[in-house]
């Protein structure tokens, strides 16, 4: 017997719907299937704007205003109940070490020499006051037989660096005459830089000595827009350098703006300015030599009319042959005179040369500190005054180009 | 007599087909799902939640937001805009939040990555060392502070603290910190870093930071409290 089967219709399609009814509504708590979602977000970061001065932290030639050391300072070494007034100073002993380098490269249009000294101020502050002052200045050394207990320091230099080194300036012993052993160099430069009791003044015994030493940084004079390097107005020994001769108003001599095009001193918000001096060598303030005709005088005297002269006096000093004769003859002197050829030396107007700190080489601490050419050390005092205290960002990078 | 002809017999409930029928059913429910299944449907984690036409649905937000703070006092350095990173003065804080949806009628593990997108100051800014750029997380996730480097740019990945899950509403939020400092190994990054700023009111970008995250269901015998 043969059997067929005969798909029943109603028991396939009942079983296909059972089979998609458990393919569609299989309740995911009896599966393994997993329902995922997916999210996305972003942003993007940047950097900001600044201005930015050098940190003193990173590089010890720069200097901040706002840090100077703080000292009171004696108007007078002759008057012990003399004022005293506040000053704001740095005394630093400058030597072509490397840790005096420029923190960044010195824009081109200020010129200068190789080794030349030069300070560069920096700001970040467009509008700076205008009643403070500021005042830069250096000083050849003339310390070869300073007692060692003279020198006297805030921080001493290392083996390795002296931009972080501080001669201090704080004693209550300005100088008032020729250095002598004991003299405190901390002291003697900042007295000088300071012009109390004639150092570097108009008259007065120390006025030669001290403006031989002088070399002109940042003064009343420069400017940031026209005479950065113009030769400071002393021309000759007696040549005034004094506390009131600083530059008053920072506008004039810094450069706050960031964007500031380069032109003259400036470049973007710093300026610099180079170290020039009157004297050459060693110190010597230049002189001409010129031969000319002199006269001299020479008298004899009698006691009474009919007497005779007696011996003629020696040739009086020398006296420029275009000046006044030999006085006239009288009843009891008579004169005699001659012209003769006579050297003379006569200071000149010098020109102004660069200071230039020659490398340290194999040279000690001891022998860079006492030298008295001014070609191995130079004293730069760095010294602001007025009302208030100057914006943190206000900075002074000495450097040795 | 009469003659009637044979009644012909009604099959009974369990015929052949409708045997064939139930195998079906019994097979289909097998492959279908089921721990003893060998179908391999929880390996297909990438499928689109939207094409499972679930009830229970969810869904993942991601958003971030970015903030400024002052790193410290740096007399050297003058802020002149109001946002972006300055060295050593003021970093940022990117702040990257995954958050389940509130609706999710499930819990999900989630997995992810932030991935930096270096711009032409990236070189200078990172490539060169002076960025720090740290990650932390916070919620229901672990970011793995060690950044993966691939092509010179960063990628830090994130995924579900162990032993926790992802509920609705619930967060998982990385946040990465980058900052420059004033000076890296000896030198003025302020300075150094003077031809990558930005203006006053436009950054200079460096990156753009993406955050990538997968919210994935987890079986419902892994669900916590």
């Amino acid at each position: 017997m043969r059997i067929q089967f005969r798909m029943p219709s109603v028991a396939v399609l009942a079983a296909l719907a059972v089979t998609a009814m458990i393919a569609v509504g299989l309740p995911a708590s009896t599966t393994a299937a997993s329902l995922t979602a997916s999210g996305s977000a972003t942003t993007s970061a940047g950097m900001g704007s600044w201005c930015s001065v050098p940190n003193p932290s990173v590089s010890g030639n720069v200097y901040s205003l706002s840090d100077f050391t703080e000292i009171q300072a004696p108007e007078s070494t002759t008057d012990t109940g003399a004022a005293k007034t506040t000053v704001r100073m740095l005394v630093l002993p400058v030597v072509n070490d490397g840790s005096f380098d420029p923190v960044e490269p010195l824009p081109a249009q200020v010129g200068g020499v190789d080794n030349q000294l030069g300070v560069r101020l920096w700001s970040c502050t467009p509008g700076m006051s205008s009643t403070q002052s500021i005042k830069l200045t250096a000083w050849r050394g003339s310390y070869t037989a300073t007692a060692a207990s003279a020198w006297v320091w805030d921080v001493a230099p290392t083996s390795v660096s002296f931009a972080q080194a501080r001669l201090n300036a704080g004693a209550n012993l300005a100088i008032n005459g020729a250095t002598t052993t004991t003299t405190r160099p901390g002291t003697e430069v900042r007295d000088a830089h300071r012009g109390i009791n004639n150092l570097g003044g108009q008259s007065g015994a120390n006025a030669d000595p001290v403006t031989m030493r002088y070399s002109w940084m940042l003064t009343n004079g420069r400017t940031k827009n026209a005479d950065f390097t113009n030769d400071p107005a002393c021309a000759s020994k007696t040549c005034h350098v004094d506390g009131g001769a600083g530059v008053t108003n920072y506008n004039n001599v810094f450069s706050g703006v960031d964007t500031a095009a380069a032109s003259n001193a400036v470049f973007q918000n710093s300026t610099t300015y180079l170290a020039e001096k009157y004297y050459s060598g060693a110190g010597t303030w230049p002189s001409t030599t010129t031969t000319t005709t002199q006269l001299q005088c020479s008298s004899q005297t009698r006691e009474r009319i009919w007497f005779w002269y007696t011996d003629w006096s020696a040739w009086s000093a020398w006296t420029d042959a275009t000046g006044t004769a030999c006085p006239a003859n009288t009843d009891l002197r008579q004169y005699r005179s001659q012209t003769v050829p006579r050297t003379v030396t006569v200071d000149s107007v010098p020109t102004v040369t660069p200071t230039v700190i020659a490398p340290k080489g194999s040279n000690t601490n001891d022998a860079l500190l006492r030298d008295t050419t001014g070609t191995l050390i130079q004293y730069v005092v760095l010294e602001w005054w007025g009302t208030g205290t100057p914006p943190a960002d206000l900075e002074v990078e000495v450097f040795v180009k | 007599m009469t003659t009637t002809e044979p009644r012909h017999e009604r099959p009974t409930f369990l015929t052949k087909p409708v045997l064939f029928a139930c195998v079906a059913l019994v097979a289909a429910a097998s492959l279908l799902g089921g721990p003893v299944s060998f179908a391999l449907w929880n390996d297909q984690v990438a499928q689109p939640a939207q094409l499972i036409d679930s009830a229970s649905a969810i869904s993942l937000d991601a958003s971030v937001t970015s903030s400024a703070y002052a790193l410290g006092s740096l007399s050297s350095t003058v802020a002149t805009s109001s946002s972006g990173i300055i060295p050593g003065t003021r970093g940022q804080k990117l702040t990257f939040a995954m958050t389940g949806g509130a609706g999710n009628g499930v819990q999900g593990y989630i997995s992810g990555t932030v991935a930096a997108s270096p711009k032409s100051a990236w070189a200078a800014v990172y490539t060169a060392g002076y960025l720090t750029a740290t990650a932390t997380s916070t919620g229901a996730c672990t970011v793995n502070p060690a950044p993966v480097v691939v092509s010179g740019a960063l990628t830090w990945t994130f995924s579900t603290t162990t032993g926790q899950t992802v509920k609705a509403g619930q967060s998982c939020t990385v946040v990465l910190d980058l900052s420059i400092p004033a000076v890296k190994n000896g030198v003025d990054v302020s300075r150094v870093l003077r031809g990558t700023r930005g203006t006053t009111t436009v950054l200079n970008p460096f990156a753009d930071f993406t955050a990538n995250a997968t919210l994935s269901q987890v079986p419902r015998a892994e669900e916590k409290p």
